[in-house]
């Protein structure tokens, strides 16, 4: 018996004896004819009688054993799947992570580039819905008072198109374009939705410190929600990567004025690299931008 | 375990009062608010179809204004009964009533109602049985064998899930992904999926709020995130243990697609080899407990890491069953089946030594009624110095 721990296997668990898969490791046309093979889930090798009428298999060849009469035998040779696609990631981190913030109070704007006004660590916080602010009590002696609440509003560039560009003159197929951000507020909203936008603001043509313009047709688009502490991935409807392909879209935005929709998200590890869109694609060789 | 509101653990474990608001949807819209539950409970189980289950005991009939009252078994001559089987579902939510009075809200499940059983005289109290919305998609067959093939086993499970409930929100908080090479299934949707999922090392239910959610498969190195201790201000109440050797593995070995022309197989081997774990692999005479072994093939796996981190995480399903716990404690309606929890128990008669070990929650029943019992089934993962 070659492989009597195999066997044993089988009746300790009253399976009956099945055929293997194994992979040859070694071939010797003998004589006498000798195939060494190793079962594909690992193991020692052995060699299994070959049938004298077989052709050989040659190294690497998936070979189909089968159990007779306490003996392994070389079946013959299948054909191993086909290599599978190999997927590549490009990571775009954000170029620009515009914060619009109105006071429902006075109605004043107030706008802020994330990336290129402050420090790495704030480069992919990004905020949306109603937030709620007091005043006073802060140790000053002061009492405690509520003052009117914020809306947020994050506007996300990430110069998607180029990198999209870059992808199909490399004769690349974009399969998957994903997002994926932490909640790291204290809020008492367990579930918060991200509401999405498109946008067409750029670098050289940034948003306004007033109520943007949103792309019609693009949102508001309701993703699954997350929870406090959460990751969660989020992957862009095709439909929204076509438009950034063909710059209908130049952006995403996360909109709202909603308490339950308030929600701030950044990592603690990845600071600067955190909001950034990851575009995975098969193509003959990697993209580089 | 569900994000607990602020002071949830102290309330938990001192002096509280519950409340339990049950709603019938259909279709989005709400068809009834605050059935009257007269009993009943919620069964979660980590290694069902349907990770959730509700059993509920009703009245015959249920108040619709202050003097009107509807039988609570839908009438054949009535189009839109109240309850039914026709699409109809159970919202739960589950309150502890602090001292203050203020409510501690937790969903605790949105069911599909599957069973009525009652008397149509109204003789008898209506039996309501529901169960998660996994049901939806499992009960959605393949009509003939399906091959999937994509750049992300998490999307391929959004999309297997979406064809059956197309308004259906899938979270993926899975830390780890993998391209699928073809993997066919011939009618078995929800097997699918959830072999989706063991190629990544995560596991697919769905949430208290109906979300199927993608999410890590725990590890015998995950933290606990609820401690039962006897005692006073604990919530331990009992604890009964079972030991046996059927069906423990302590050994797992993930076989992924070996690429052609390679000479050494794509196999990640996982063992329980913690000296403190009472499954602990290797030689018995030498103190171990023994060797089992599982051989799963995953042929979507092609890296020797994706094997490994599935290894890690199918080893922790199978191992530690040689001692599981079936603890009676005061009711925790933020639990999850599969969150891992550390369970202190005394180890002398007069209590002064304790010992704390690690388990993994396989099923438990939450009632949905003052005072009810809470048996959780677990499985003892290792001991925990604290």
């Amino acid at each position: 018996m070659t492989s009597p721990s195999a066997v044993l296997d089988m009746i300790r668990r009253e399976l009956p004896a099945q055929g293997r898969y194994a992979i040859v490791t070694a071939v010797s046309a003998g004589p006498p004819v000798a195939v060494t093979v190793r079962f594909i889930e690992g193991g020692d090798t052995f060699q299994p009688d070959v049938l004298g009428q077989a052709a050989l298999p040659s190294v690497g060849a998936r070979a189909l054993i089968l159990p007779v009469a306490g003996r392994w035998v070389l079946a013959g040779v299948v054909t191993a799947p086909s290599s599978p696609p190999v997927y590549r990631t490009l990571e775009l981190p954000l170029v620009n992570n515009w914060h619009l913030e109105q006071n429902t109070g006075t109605g004043a704007w107030w706008l802020y580039d994330y990336v290129t006004n402050w420090d790495a660590r704030t480069h992919g916080t990004v905020m949306q819905g109603r937030w709620p602010f007091q005043g006073g009590g802060a140790g000053d002696g002061s009492e405690p008072v509520v003052r009117p609440a914020d809306d947020v509003t994050h506007l996300l560039y990430h110069g998607a198109r180029a990198a999209l560009d870059a992808i199909a003159a490399a004769a690349g197929t974009v399969h998957l374009v994903t997002l994926s951000m932490t909640r790291s507020d204290t809020l008492s909203n367990p579930q918060a939705a991200p509401r999405m936008f498109g946008h067409k603001y750029t670098t050289a043509s940034p948003p306004p410190e007033g109520s943007p313009s949103w792309v019609s047709g693009y949102g508001p688009l309701t993703l699954a929600p997350f929870q406090l502490g959460q990751t969660v991935t989020w992957t862009l409807p095709s439909t929204w990567v076509v438009a950034l392909a063909t710059g209908v879209l130049t952006g995403i935005a996360f909109s709202s004025t909603s308490p339950t929709d308030a929600f701030s998200a950044s990592s603690a590890t990845e600071l600067d690299r955190h909001a950034s869109l990851r575009l995975i694609y098969t193509a003959p060789t990697e993209v580089t931008l | 375990m569900w994000p607990l509101p602020e002071g949830y653990g102290e309330v938990v474990t001192g002096s509280n009062g519950l409340s339990v608001v049950a709603d019938v949807w259909k279709a989005g819209v709400r068809l009834y608010s605050n059935l009257p539950v007269a009993g009943g409970d919620i069964s979660v189980d980590a290694n069902s179809t349907t990770r959730r289950s509700c059993n509920l005991t009703l009245p015959p009939f249920l108040p619709t204004s202050l003097y009107a009252e509807t039988p609570a078994l839908p009438d054949p001559l009535v189009q839109a009964p109240v309850l039914a089987t026709r699409g109809h579902e159970v919202r739960i939510k589950h309150s502890l009533i602090a001292s203050d009075g203020r409510p501690l809200t937790l969903p605790v499940g949105r069911f599909r109602i599957d069973n009525l059983d009652g008397s149509d005289l109204g003789r008898t109290e209506v039996s309501l049985t529901g169960v998660s919305r996994e049901a939806y998609v499992a009960d959605d067959t393949f009509s003939s064998p399906r091959t999937v093939a994509g750049p992300s086993a998490a999307a391929l499970i959004g999309v297997l899930i979406r064809e059956s409930l197309p308004q259906a929100v899938v979270i993926a908080t899975a830390t780890r992904d993998a391209p699928v090479q073809a993997l066919t299934e011939d009618t078995d949707r929800w097997g699918l999926i959830l072999t989706l999922a063991r190629s990544i090392g995560a596991q697919v239910y769905a949430d208290p709020l109906g979300q199927f959610v993608i999410t890590d498969a725990p590890t015998t190195s995950s933290p606990a995130v609820w401690t039962f201790a006897p005692g006073e201000g604990r919530t331990l109440l009992d604890s009964r243990r079972s030991e046996t050797r059927a069906g423990v593995v302590n050994q797992m070995v993930v076989q992924g697609a070996t690429p052609e022309g390679a000479t050494d197989p794509i196999v990640g081997v996982w063992r329980d080899e913690d000296p403190s774990s009472p499954t602990r692999w290797g030689d018995p005479d030498a103190g171990a407990w023994g060797k089992a072994t599982d051989i799963l093939s995953q042929p979507s796996l092609t890296t020797l890491a994706q094997c490994r981190a599935v290894a890690a995480a199918e080893g922790a399903k199978r191992v530690g069953s040689q001692a599981g716990l079936n603890l009676s404690a005061v009711p925790h309606a933020g639990l999850e089946a599969w969150d891992v929890v550390d369970v202190v128990v005394p180890t002398s008669v007069s209590g002064r030594t304790k010992t704390v070990r690690r388990h993994v929650i396989d099923s438990f029943s939450l009632p949905l009624t003052p005072g009810g019992d809470f048996p959780v089934s677990t499985r003892d993962l290792r001991a925990v110095v604290s």
